[in-house]
């Protein structure tokens, strides 16, 4: 992989390498079928949030202005700057293993499985050590031409098509190995790749280039957040109180009424005892009463009575009771 | 242990106080005094006769900061943000770009209001401006979001002038309940550009950002939707009923001695010989306090648009160290608005007519990307707009485009 863990956050520079591919250069490429014909464009590609080591699953192809569909990455057969070429020849209708997604309804995705463009690409991202909000420019891939690590198990994935054959000496460098696999090894957060996408390549290389490794991240868009949630190896399980209370309080509400949700009573209690009271309160409203209640019991006293005095205060209850007193005494 | 529900008594009164402000804020600082100017003279040379475009006007500001208000609570983003996660930089580059542009020539609008303002009670801008200027920094940036908030609500409620000067120029009623609900204009160059005037600066495309940023940064959760929709309502009737009675005060002296306004500043003089130096006094005093209020709120909407395209941290809460940029744009926009206005010979009479031809060619395709938005299940979820509020927002877009366009088309064929 390009970039190696490290124990403390912060952004690296973009790592310069012939296999690094970026999300914003592959959507709008076309595709083609064995034959020739085009088949498409390429809208967005998927992978699984919650792997460590995330490889691209399967490919959102726009067919015209009101198809689509989910194409499995093995169909891939060459894989260039310019296009992608499948190994297959046939069509959606024939394929079953390829889903057809008609644009403006939801995409038939797997528990877990994200888009890179749609869920990651110009979303708000949190380093989950560092406690950043930020915004991804750009999500860089690596392709790796050898079989993939050893993983944890995943969602099954559709049916793989038979595998291409093996390639040989003469093999054009764009096609793809057996084993072939593109996979997230980061997201670029640096104000240059925004000015590259706007066509300025020469101002973009003013700018520092910042990156932020995969594993280090926290996704924040509404299906990135609540895939990385369900998945629990995701760092965000694992970072201590005081770092969750400090993500609470850089997530925006929504997903950070997720993460209440999600994390077990005994981590979001802690979490909410290190938070400030008022954002706490707020918080809690985004959970259900039961989940609200047993966070808060699981408090220790001190900081319950403030969480329950902060979410029961309205004057109207005294001011009835003021006047059903001054009634009685006339 | 038998408790009672933790969520039943946060219902009422302290939890609509604990959610109240980017409703009033955003609507108050619409009555800028651009604002304050075009109401004028919309009084001044109609008298009561267009008072239903007010009334049109708060009606659209309601649906579209309500819609700014749900877009940033339900995805917790500010709207130059959102619209970079749901149309790509290239279109938010082009949104950020001309709010950037059109909020530096209104806030240098607001402190001309400030100078003007001063002015009449004999304080130079060279005195008043750079001190308002320091008063409005100090106040945002060293201020903590809670305080910050509450100093603004306070000095939002400078507007009560308006309506006292409106009153003190015993107005027609009867003129006024008819101007409001029965339609009329007439058919010129002048009533158009009012119409259009009256509905950009009304709802304006900062103020929308503004609305859905700050909503945002209070950190406002879907439970407090409800009690928002209640400040965002009380926000824009309030506007809408302060614009009323500046209109009213206007039509009531000015339109009747055939006396026509340029600026606000004009019409608080004008309003001396037919309503009395108080009147004319109050409305001088609104027109100060409207306008430090803008003038904090739009640096601030700048701030938070610049920052949702670049990508960086963008919160009043947030120390220099961590959001260095909003601070530097909230710097730079105020600095620029001053030096604008302190420059002797600066052309600032072609910035302000720039800033809001800018500011009305935003705002269409704004509101048509705050459609598509609204109508999005993805980002929305169950909050997407229903068919019923989908078509209001058409038929207010539609309306909106319609008088932009006429006044384009107005203003191209009077130039050839």
């Amino acid at each position: 992989m390009g970039l190696g863990r490290r124990d403390a956050w912060q952004t690296l520079a973009v790592p310069t390498s012939d296999h690094l591919v970026r999300v914003s250069t592959l959507t709008g490429q076309s595709v083609h079928l064995a034959d020739g014909r085009r088949l498409g464009t390429i809208e967005d590609l998927t992978i699984q949030a919650g792997d460590a080591d995330p490889a691209v699953e399967r490919v959102l192809v726009r067919l015209d202005r009101s198809s689509r569909v989910l194409i499995p990455w093995t169909a891939i057969h060459r894989f260039a700057a310019d296009a992608v070429d499948l190994h297959v020849t046939t069509t959606p209708v024939d394929d079953p293993t390829w889903l057809r997604a008609p644009v403006g309804e939801p995409l038939p995705l797997s528990e877990g499985e994200v888009c890179l463009r749609r869920d990651v690409l110009d979303t708000q991202i949190v380093n989950v050590n560092g406690h950043h909000l930020v915004r991804v420019a750009d999500v860089l891939l690596e392709r790796l031409d050898q079989p993939a690590p050893p993983a944890p198990p995943s969602p099954p994935a559709p049916p793989a098509p038979p595998a291409p054959p093996a390639p040989d000496e003469s093999q054009d460098p764009d096609e793809l190995a057996p084993a072939a696999r593109l996979e997230v090894v980061a997201v670029d957060v640096g104000f240059g790749s925004v000015v590259r996408r706007l066509g300025l390549g020469r101002l973009a290389e003013r700018f520092a280039e910042e990156a932020v490794p995969w594993e280090e991240l926290h996704l924040v868009s509404t299906r990135g957040n609540r895939a990385q949630l369900a998945t629990t190896d995701a760092l965000i399980h694992r970072i201590d109180a005081a770092s969750l209370a400090a993500l609470l309080q850089k997530l925006p509400p929504p997903a950070a009424g997720d993460v209440l949700r999600r994390v077990p009573i005994e981590r979001a209690s802690a979490a909410l005892a290190a938070a400030p009271e008022e954002l706490g309160g707020r918080l809690l409203t985004t959970v259900s009463e039961e989940r609200a209640t047993a966070i808060v019991d699981a408090l220790p006293e001190k900081r319950a009575r403030g969480y329950r005095r902060l979410l029961h205060r309205t004057p109207l209850p005294r001011r009835r009771f003021h006047r059903t007193r001054s009634w009685r005494r006339r | 242990m038998t408790r009672a529900p933790l969520f039943r008594r946060r219902a009422g009164l302290a939890a609509l106080l604990a959610v109240v402000g980017p409703g009033l804020l955003a609507g108050l600082s619409d009555d800028d005094p651009a604002g304050i100017t075009t109401y004028s003279s919309l009084g001044a040379s109609y008298g009561y006769q267009l008072l239903w475009v007010l009334l049109l006007s708060t009606i659209a500001l309601i649906l579209f900061h309500d819609l700014a208000s749900r877009m940033g609570v339900v995805t917790g983003q500010g709207l130059i943000g959102l619209v970079r996660e749901r149309y790509g930089v290239r279109i938010a580059f082009g949104a950020a770009a001309v709010l950037l542009i059109a909020n530096l020539g209104t806030t240098a609008a607001e402190f001309a209001g400030i100078a003007a303002g001063f002015s009449l009670f004999g304080i130079p801008s060279f005195l008043s401006v750079p001190t308002a200027a320091l008063l409005v920094s100090f106040l945002v940036l060293r201020g903590s979001f809670h305080r910050v908030e509450h100093l603004l609500l306070l000095l939002g409620s400078v507007f009560i002038t308006y309506i006292a000067a409106g009153l003190l120029a015993h107005p027609d009623w009867s003129a006024v309940v008819h101007g409001l609900v029965v339609p009329s204009m007439p058919v010129n160059r002048t009533a158009l550009i009012l119409v259009t005037a009256t509905v950009g600066t009304t709802l304006a495309p900062w103020g929308l950002s503004f609305m859905q940023s700050y909503a945002v940064d209070k950190k406002l959760t879907i439970a407090d939707l409800r009690y928002e929709r209640i400040d965002v309502v009380t926000g824009a009737v309030l506007t809408g009923v302060i614009g009323l009675f500046v209109v009213i005060a206007s039509a009531a002296t000015l339109h009747d001695r055939g006396i026509t306004v340029e600026t606000a500043a004009d019409a608080a003089i004008a309003l001396e010989p037919a309503a009395g130096h108080l009147a004319s006094t109050l409305f001088a005093v609104g027109l100060i306090g409207a306008a430090l209020l803008a003038a904090s709120i739009l640096p601030l909407s700048t701030s938070y648009s610049v920052c949702e395209f670049v990508g960086t941290s963008a919160a009043v809460d947030d120390h220099f160290r961590d959001a260095k940029l909003f601070y530097a744009v909230f710097a730079v926009t105020t600095v620029a608005a001053v030096l604008a206005v302190l420059t002797p010979g600066a052309p600032l009479i072609a910035i302000l007519v720039l800033t809001q031809a800018l500011n009305a060619i935003l705002l269409v395709p704004l509101l048509f990307l705050m459609y598509g938005m609204a109508r999005d299940p993805d980002l929305l979820g169950p909050f997407r707009a229903s068919r019923l509020q989908a078509s209001m927002y058409i038929v207010t877009i539609a309306f909106i485009s319609i008088c932009v366009l006429a006044l384009g088309a107005l203003s191209l064929s009077s130039g050839s």
